[in-house]
């Protein structure tokens, strides 16, 4: 709540988005997905972050979920706590630490990261202009002297708008496969 | 304490250097060759993780008989079982019989632990309960009162779990001490208790886990600098190059359990916001209304009243404990943080870091709330905690770029010659009718807290502490 205004702050879980028929391989809509999604992680690869920013919808919900080894059949994901819960604000507030904070450490050297993306399968939903993305990303991070990567591999599920010729994110749910996750820190998008 | 020795020796290490030797107790430095040293990882092992209480989790996350969590104490596996009379017990998860793990779930509920390499099964309770074929196998070879798994000291405070190997160890609340007061102001402080906002985060680190747990026993001076992101973002009005900006000169707390905190003090901001809203600042309560401690919604704060004393509930609103650590490897999370729109919202919970080796940890982190609040209030609390404190979060983010750099000095052979330097001591200084123990100091943010954290560790790697406390 805050405090000056009564009014309720914080993000906010957006309602279910209804998947309809898939999308072959190949179809226009497929293609122009499949090429927005590679143009965004060419973005995020240069740090091209005020580019990225116009790709997100202003009622954006942005997660990352946690996962734990559980015996078969229990939940996939965990709830309750996450990598990532963001609303368009502390988005912004991420890519302002990035772009403006001169003691933005832990991008300061910059990381030198690659997002390979593939895997797309894509689905229509209720409203003619809107889609529902799945698509695998692995994320490679090298920091420093380090010869190795820092390795995130992950589902991602993405309710994706179009305006015009120009794609909106309304919602990304990253599901990363680790239990314990293999990054010393969050300071990217994925 | 009065018969133990001001300099132990300790154990010594191959190269005839004994631990105590790694500590300069009158320049009050202490070698960087202990972040990296095989050997001292595993008499870390041997005389701290297989002696002292160390965090494990929260009850709520186990709340129905037969619910358990996997965790780890030093490099060993822990399983922490609800039992069906409500109380908790922990076990090795090691198999007695060929050492297999017989838990191979980070959580999950369970009538018994059946191992999957032959079948022998344990109780909730570790206990022995069968294995397959048992006479035809064994006979009366295998005399079931013997083959329990290896049961664990548990204890709880304020709903935390805590579990110590040492069986002659003193009790959970001796090894709290005098920071006890602190601990349950920070912890103890909901109508029906705290609970767990989800499952753990864990993540690794390519660092020795003291790398940070030295930096809660009260650590503020690097604020001014690591997270002057905070000030350029601009979220906290002020002045960043003024040390009030940063904290810096409120009270510190350390005990000699090598616990302390940092004790926040909020009479200017509940004037500010008083000042914004007309707001009532006339009693400790009309305070807290104003700005809940973390983990309370308002509609909580009038138990407070309850709760504590007068005297308590003044501290509690004016000059909270907020930031601190309990030795060896938690740190303690709980204030308020702002949101993009300069609201305020709880950012509370605990770290934990554990060793994977000399040269690597577990980084842990639980999100808190009360347990009662509203599910708005928990939503809020979640945002606050991931935007500040998780692996992503604003603060922490930058913390997690210094250890694995700090872990490159100590690797080398000069470098371990190097020193970590704990040069300005305030002392205590407690004010007059401070209500709760250890020493208390008030001008600026020294190195007392950080130094009292390291001789507990001495203490307890040079034996200093056996038959006592």
């Amino acid at each position: 709540m805050d405090i000056l205004t009564g009014k309720s702050t914080g993000a906010r879980r957006p309602a279910m988005v209804e998947t309809g028929d898939r999308i072959a391989y190949g179809d226009p809509d497929y293609n122009a997905v499949m090429d927005f999604l590679i143009q965004e992680a060419r973005m995020l690869d240069q740090y091209e972050l005020a580019q990225w920013r116009e790709h997100l919808a202003p009622e954006i919900f942005y997660y990352m979920s946690q996962r734990r080894t559980l015996a078969r059949g229990g939940p996939a994901l965990d709830t309750g706590s996450y990598w990532y819960y963001e609303n368009i604000d502390t988005l912004d507030l991420r890519i302002n630490k990035f772009l403006n904070a001169p003691s933005a450490f832990a991008e300061d050297p910059p990381s030198r990261i690659r997002r390979y993306v593939s895997n797309l399968t894509l689905f229509r939903s209720a409203e003619d202009n809107a889609f529902v993305a799945e698509s695998y990303l692995q994320l490679l991070r090298n920091r420093d002297d380090s010869p190795t990567y820092e390795t995130l591999s992950c589902l991602r599920k993405d309710v994706l708008r179009r305006e015009g010729d120009k794609w909106l994110i309304v919602q990304r749910h990253i599901m990363v496969d680790q239990a314990v996750l293999g990054t010393h820190n969050i300071s990217f998008f994925l | 304490m009065l018969d133990k020795p001001l300099n132990p020796r300790g154990p010594e290490l191959r190269d005839g250097t004994a631990i105590g030797e790694l500590i300069d107790r009158e320049a009050r430095a202490v070698s960087l060759r202990v972040m990296h040293d095989a050997e001292i990882h595993r008499l870390e092992l041997e005389h701290l993780w297989a002696k002292a209480w160390i965090i494990v989790g929260h009850e709520s996350e186990i709340a129905k008989a037969g619910d358990f969590v996997r965790r780890r104490i030093g490099e060993d596996k822990v399983i922490l079982v609800r039992q069906k009379d409500g109380s908790i017990r922990g076990m090795l998860n090691v198999c007695p019989h060929k050492g297999m793990q017989v838990c191979r779930t980070d959580a999950g509920n369970a009538q018994a632990f059946q191992c999957i390499y032959h079948g022998w099964t344990f109780n909730r309770d570790g206990s022995f309960r069968g294995a397959p074929f048992k006479s035809a196998m064994y006979g009366d070879a295998l005399k079931p009162e013997e083959q329990g798994l290896r049961p664990l000291r548990v204890a709880l405070a304020a709903g935390i779990i805590f579990a110590c190997w040492d069986d002659d160890a003193p009790s959970l609340d001796n090894y709290l001490g005098s920071f006890r007061f602190y601990f349950d102001m920070i912890f103890d402080r909901a109508e029906g208790g705290l609970e767990v906002l989800g499952p753990p985060q864990r993540w690794v680190i390519n660092a020795n886990w003291k790398a940070i747990a030295e930096q809660f026993g009260g650590d503020n001076y690097h604020s001014a600098t690591l997270h002057r992101s905070l000030a350029e973002m601009k979220l906290v009005p002020g002045d960043p190059n003024t040390p009030d900006y940063w904290g810096l000169n409120n009270k510190k707390v350390s005990t000699e359990e090598g616990h302390g905190c940092i004790i926040f003090e909020l009479n200017a901001m509940y004037e500010a916001i008083a000042s914004m809203t007309k707001g009532d600042t006339s009693t400790s309560l009309d305070k807290l209304r104003m700005t809940p401690p973390a983990g309370i919604p308002s509609s909580m704060v009038d138990y407070l009243a309850d709760r504590f004393s007068p005297e308590e509930l003044k501290m509690l609103a004016e000059t909270p404990p907020s930031v601190g650590g309990l030795f060896p490897n938690i740190a303690i999370i709980a204030f308020m943080a702002p949101l993009p729109d300069h609201s305020l919202a709880a950012t509370y919970g605990i770290h934990s870091f554990m060793p994977l080796g000399h040269d690597k940890m577990e980084y842990i982190h639980w999100n808190f709330v009360a347990k009662n609040a509203p599910q708005e209030y928990r939503e809020q609390c979640l945002f606050s905690s991931t935007l500040n404190i998780s692996t992503s979060g604003f603060v922490e983010q930058d913390d997690n770029e210094i250890y694995g750099a700090l872990q490159e000095s100590a690797r080398g052979f000069i470098g371990q010659q190097q020193s970590m330097q704990y040069l300005a001591i305030s002392g205590d200084n407690k004010p007059e009718g401070w209500l709760g123990g250890g020493a208390v100091h008030t001008d600026f943010a020294k190195d007392d807290g950080q130094w009292k954290w390291w001789l507990r560790y001495f203490d307890y790697m040079t034996g200093a502490l056996q038959g006592g406390k």
